[in-house]
């Protein structure tokens, strides 16, 4: 096991990170920009160091100062978090090459999966569906010409990076040639790369995703899939386990065949693989994760498997030490992403002094967050302010917890989704769980916005 | 005020509408700006500072702002024994200090008085140093025969940061002499750390001037003023600060040693500052 571990994040996930690492009896060092000076994990933290100014670039994103601030404080290894340095397959080589270990997959397992068009391809020989797609486009001709092969709808995606940046539906030449510069300039903003492809859209589909856990000596599980169907914009919401979409035998077989392809394609590390799932129940996979992702919890609830533990310890060189027999998912999970962001203002991020914050609590309840009285929320990253889980034995009992606990969540200070939230919860659609990602959209976000300052009226 | 978005840095938002005085009238928004720039803003910039909060919101006839500090380093966390401290430079010089702003401070006499705990209410004011800050998170080494007293130039480079091989340069936040070291060279240094004084040379004006002209009396430490001898000049503070006489650096009097070096230099002219008048 590791001597002690420099946390490269900030946030909830930081406060997280701490929290294993404190489990496993591992010392740590919370890595922190001088915006963050007063968060949670900074706080809390044994020893905490300022990496440079609020600006990513040259804070968390910074390779060098993250990497020097592992070695001036004695750390022999990096968690990057999520986001970040948490995937790029540079960083991870250059952690290893001044003698740390980077917790995630090695860089030339990252490198592998890099490109999200060559994953696709490598998957597809070991076995697993995807969804028509382009290569790399090289020009918009080429762009046409592909999506002329492929049919309208298509979604230009980013070949680099993820999150529904850069991301971009079109349903004619038209609107293709329109979208290609406006993604190019999102994706070299966001990832400093701007190379994309397209994807076959699919109108009415459901995110499912299935969670890996892989040592280095090919020993590999799933835990089960998650459902994150309900999203604005790409950008998740909601995230739920087990998926109201597929029975338990083609859960089980999505989650074998996953498991399967990626254990032969050499992962390592925790790692999730994004499928879409069509109306008929066939699934096709679009892309990998290669890092522990926010809406990790639902399948901890499920499980009872430390994720972030479970990183540290595979990064470290232990073996697995179970099989996917032991692996017992258990009841319904689901996780609400608690964003400091104004619903009724197009989800526009708001930054502010949390003046008031009570976590809800109860069986099967789970909130992680870096909140506190008295927090400033910068304005400088995500607006993510927390995550409500609940848990229990089945589906209805967890929406029951939930609508409890995102009654009893007070956060004041800053707008937030949570009113959005309670909307959704009572929307008969997301209620009988036939609902895909066009919730939002279809049903119209207004909708739900409107329901949410109802909401935030009778409150008041 | 509705807006809730706060800016990177403290910033002041005057409501450009002016509400109706008693009697109808509205008062001339140019007036008010005037005022508000001029006197207003820097007294409640100042006050804020010292306070210690984060916010400050003030309403008027007319006009209402608020200040707001979000993320001061101040304001630091309550650290557990044994923890390495986070940096607390956020209000002694630091590159925030421009000269500019502080000759401006410092002409100032209109604004309210503030309770700033640096702020002596006497004649002899100390002047904190400033303080020069690392750039980056790695390892400190002061610049090779820059000793303490020597005169530096803001922008002057006066130490180096070892980041991951990368040496990146520490500089002057202002124009002065070399002071304390606060870190040891070799010593592991956090971002924003920091790492050495600048004492700045001292202003003259009418009042009585104390100082140690003979380059070996001054204790560190003590509230001895020490003007690097040369001509006692009657030039105003923002002109000291500005431009340090240049001249005073080939001037045989000038500290050479540690010792020499006051901690902290002595304004004398009454009066020059606001605060605590």
């Amino acid at each position: 096991m590791f001597q002690k571990i420099l946390i490269a994040n900030r946030g909830e996930i930081a406060l997280r990170i701490l929290r294993a690492c404190r489990q496993l009896n591992v010392p740590a060092v919370v890595a922190y920009s001088e915006a963050d000076i007063d968060t949670l994990a900074v706080r809390e933290a044994d020893e905490a160091i300022c990496i440079g100014p609020a600006e990513a670039k040259r804070s968390y994103l910074s390779s060098a100062a993250v990497i020097s601030a592992a070695i001036v404080t004695g750390c022999d290894a990096i968690h990057p978090g999520y986001g970040f340095l948490s995937e790029d397959d540079a960083f991870a080589d250059t952690v290893r090459a001044h003698g740390l270990t980077f917790i995630g997959p090695p860089a030339e397992v990252l490198e592998r999966f890099a490109s999200k068009a060559a994953t696709r391809r490598l998957l597809a020989e070991h076995g697993l569906p995807t969804i028509p797609g382009s290569g790399l486009l090289r020009d918009d001709a080429h762009a046409l010409d592909e999506a002329e092969r492929i049919g309208y709808p298509v979604l230009v995606k980013p070949s680099a990076g993820g999150g529904g940046k850069g991301m971009r539906m079109a349903r004619s030449p038209r609107e293709l040639e329109q979208a290609l510069p406006i993604c190019r300039s999102e994706a070299r903003a966001a990832f400093g790369d701007d190379s994309l492809y397209l994807e076959k859209w699919l109108e009415e589909n459901r995110h499912v995703e299935v969670q890996v856990v892989v040592d280095r000596y090919g020993n590999g599980v799933h835990l089960g899939e998650r459902d994150c169907s309900v999203q604005r914009r790409h950008q998740k919401l909601i995230e739920e386990a087990p998926t109201p979409a597929l029975g338990p035998d083609s859960r089980r077989h999505l989650c074998e065949e996953a498991v399967g392809a990626i254990v032969a394609a050499g992962y390592e590390n925790v790692g999730t693989l994004e499928f879409l799932v069509d109306n008929d129940g066939n699934y096709y996979f679009i892309e990998i994760n290669c890092r522990i992702q926010v809406e990790h919890p639902v399948t901890e609830m499920l499980t009872g498997i430390d994720m972030v533990a479970e990183q540290i310890r595979i990064a470290a060189g232990e073996p697995l030490g179970y099989s996917q027999a032991d692996v017992e998912p258990r009841g319904h999970a689901i996780e609400f992403r608690i964003a400091a962001e104004d619903v009724a203002h197009d989800f526009r991020p708001e930054a502010g002094t949390i003046v008031a914050y009570l976590p809800p609590g109860g069986p099967g309840v789970r909130m992680d967050s870096h909140l506190y009285a008295g927090y400033d929320v910068p304005p400088f990253y995500d607006s993510l302010l927390g995550k409500l889980i609940v848990h229990g034995p089945d589906r209805r009992t967890a929406i029951a917890r939930a609508r409890t606990a995102l009654s009893e969540l007070q956060v004041e200070g800053v707008p937030t989704t949570t009113a959005l939230h309670r909307a959704i919860l009572s929307h008969p659609v997301f209620l009988d769980g036939n609902f895909t990602t066009n919730l939002l959209d279809r049903v119209g976000p207004g909708a739900f916005v409107t329901a949410a300052r109802e909401q935030v009226r009778v409150e008041a | 005020m509705t807006d809730t978005r706060p800016a990177a840095d403290a910033r002041a938002a005057a409501d450009p509408r002016p509400a109706a005085d008693p009697d109808g009238s509205f008062p001339d928004p140019h007036d008010t700006i005037q005022q508000l720039a001029d006197s207003v803003l820097p007294a409640l910039i100042a006050r804020l500072d010292a306070s210690g909060l984060g916010e400050l919101e003030v309403r008027a006839d007319g006009w209402h702002v608020r200040l707001r500090k979000p993320y001061d380093r101040r304001r630091s966390v309550v650290l557990p024994e044994g923890r390495r401290r986070p940096h607390e430079h956020g209000d002694a010089g630091h590159a925030r200090r421009s000269e500019p702003a502080e000759a401006r401070r410092a002409g100032r006499h209109d604004g309210p008085g503030i309770d700033d705990p640096r702020a002596v209410a006497s004649d002899a004011r100390p002047e904190p140093p400033a303080i020069a800050t690392a750039p980056a998170v790695g390892y400190f080494a002061p610049r090779d025969g820059w000793g303490p007293g020597r005169h530096v130039r803001s922008g002057d480079v006066v130490g180096y940061v070892d980041c991951l091989g990368v040496r990146q340069d520490v500089v002057a936040p202002v124009d002065g002499f070399l002071g304390r070291l606060l870190a040891q060279p070799g010593e592991a240094v956090e971002y924003g750390q920091p790492l050495l004084h600048v004492d700045l040379p001292v202003a003259r004006g009418s009042g009585p001037t104390e100082r140690t002209a003979d380059g070996g009396g001054t204790e560190a430490g003590t509230s001895a003023a020490s003007e690097p001898a040369g001509p006692t000049r009657n030039g105003t503070e923002a002109e000291t600060m500005g431009r340090p006489d240049a001249a005073q650096a080939d001037k045989p009097g000038p500290p050479a040693t540690a010792a020499d070096v006051p901690e902290r230099a002595v304004r004398s002219a009454p009066g020059a500052r606001p605060e605590g008048a």
